[in-house]
């Protein structure tokens, strides 16, 4: 008697790549491509979006290396903005404690304390933020894709999204997490690294929202 | 979520060439303000931000060329460092500052001459208590400028004697 195929779980989305024999040569193409300014970002976006609708055709073959402009757009466009409204956020503060303590002598010194003070909760709020930050990755970029560019904006379905499915969520957002860490790795180990791990932490993030969808689209019975 | 079927997430190639050049244009837009913010408001801010802090009624040599003023303050006690160039020669500004280092509320304490600098070590009364170096530095090639840079330590009566400024160089 055959064995049961097992269910693609969480697990599977950092080995799933392994599984296509020519994946190591689409990896490094997709990865140049990212290198493009951004043309790279909306490509390597297309192409991890067109794996994960491969993943929900049951075919576990990364796709060719490609310029999938079309598929990727309308989540490279939400998360351009966002990213901008975060940089902007981001930079302000930094540039507005950055001036106040070139100008301590303007506030008291129990002022500058508490200047002091807030940069350390600043740098604190930043870690907890971004580490926050990635339980909604998944979520967003879903709502994203299936809304469109414009209604893709509204944060307020990826919101709900983490609400309503908790340990959907909270289990895509590591593997996100751990996507980022891979994507990052081959830069900071040897430059040109970059070349496999950008692509792969981008396979493992498509794994991650192959299985979120599955696991919380609601399907006629 | 809305559950628009994976082979119609697709934009047009219009869409696409429009969302391109819109994220290439407020890259290039927020990239010069950026830079032009950092010219022209954070790096006076810090090489100027000092600017308040020198006295007022410290004398400064006429037509000097402010060129940084910082300060930082701690425990009712504010440090000030501000530089100035002239294009005068450096043995008119020491007279300059020799006599009015000499006038009230400022009163010299020490003079240090050396090869190409002159060091005025000063104190000041009033409202705060002043105390601080004054060093005249006699440009290092010809038709340079005459550096003039000024280090102060200000302090409320309370704290005298805990607010220095040390100045000197190594070896000298």
């Amino acid at each position: 008697m055959p064995a049961a195929p097992t269910v693609f779980g969480y697990g599977d989305c950092i080995t799933w790549p392994f599984k296509s024999s020519e994946w190591v040569g689409r990896v490094v193409v997709q990865s140049l491509i990212a290198l493009i300014p951004f043309i790279g970002s909306m490509a390597l976006i297309g192409w991890l979006l067109t794996a994960a609708d491969r993943l929900f055709e049951g075919d576990h073959t990364v796709p060719p290396a490609g310029f999938y402009l079309r598929r990727g757009a309308r989540v490279y466009f939400v998360a351009f903005i966002w990213g901008l409204v975060s940089a902007a956020i981001l930079y302000s503060i930094l540039f507005g404690f950055m001036l106040a303590f070139t100008n301590p002598t303007r506030t008291g010194s129990s002022t500058f304390f508490l200047l002091f003070g807030g940069w350390f909760a600043f740098v604190l709020g930043i870690g907890l933020v971004t580490h926050l930050a990635f339980l909604f990755f998944v979520p967003g970029a879903i709502e994203a894709d299936s809304r469109g560019a414009i209604r893709g904006l509204n944060p307020f379905h990826a919101v709900a999204d983490v609400f309503r499915h908790p340990k959907d969520s909270l289990l895509a957002a590591l593997i996100s997490y751990v996507a980022w860490i891979l994507a990052g790795i081959g830069a900071s180990l040897c430059y040109v690294g970059i070349l496999i791990t950008l692509g792969y932490g981008a396979l493992v993030f498509a794994g991650a929202l192959y299985v979120y969808e599955r696991n919380t689209t609601v399907r006629p019975a | 979520m809305s559950a628009t079927p994976r082979s119609a997430r697709l934009s047009s190639p219009g869409e696409v060439v429009a969302i391109l050049i819109a994220s290439a244009a407020v890259w290039a837009v927020v990239l010069a303000l950026v830079l032009a913010l950092f010219v022209t408001v954070f790096i006076p801010a810090i090489q100027f931000g000092g600017k308040g802090e020198i006295p007022t009624d410290f004398p400064v040599y006429p037509g000097a060329q402010l060129q940084s003023a910082m300060a930082s303050g701690f425990s009712g006690c504010t440090t000030v460092s501000a530089t100035w160039t002239t294009p005068d020669d450096a043995l008119t500004v020491v007279g300059f500052y020799k006599q009015a280092l000499s006038s009230s509320p400022w009163t010299i304490t020490d003079t240090q001459p050396l090869v190409r600098s002159t060091t005025f070590y000063v104190e000041g009364n009033g409202d705060q208590h002043r105390e601080g170096a004054l060093t005249v530095e006699a440009p290092s090639f010809a038709n340079g400028s005459t550096y003039i840079s000024l280090a102060l330590a200000k302090s409320n009566q309370r704290v005298v004697g805990s607010c220095k400024v040390v100045v000197g160089t190594i070896g000298s």
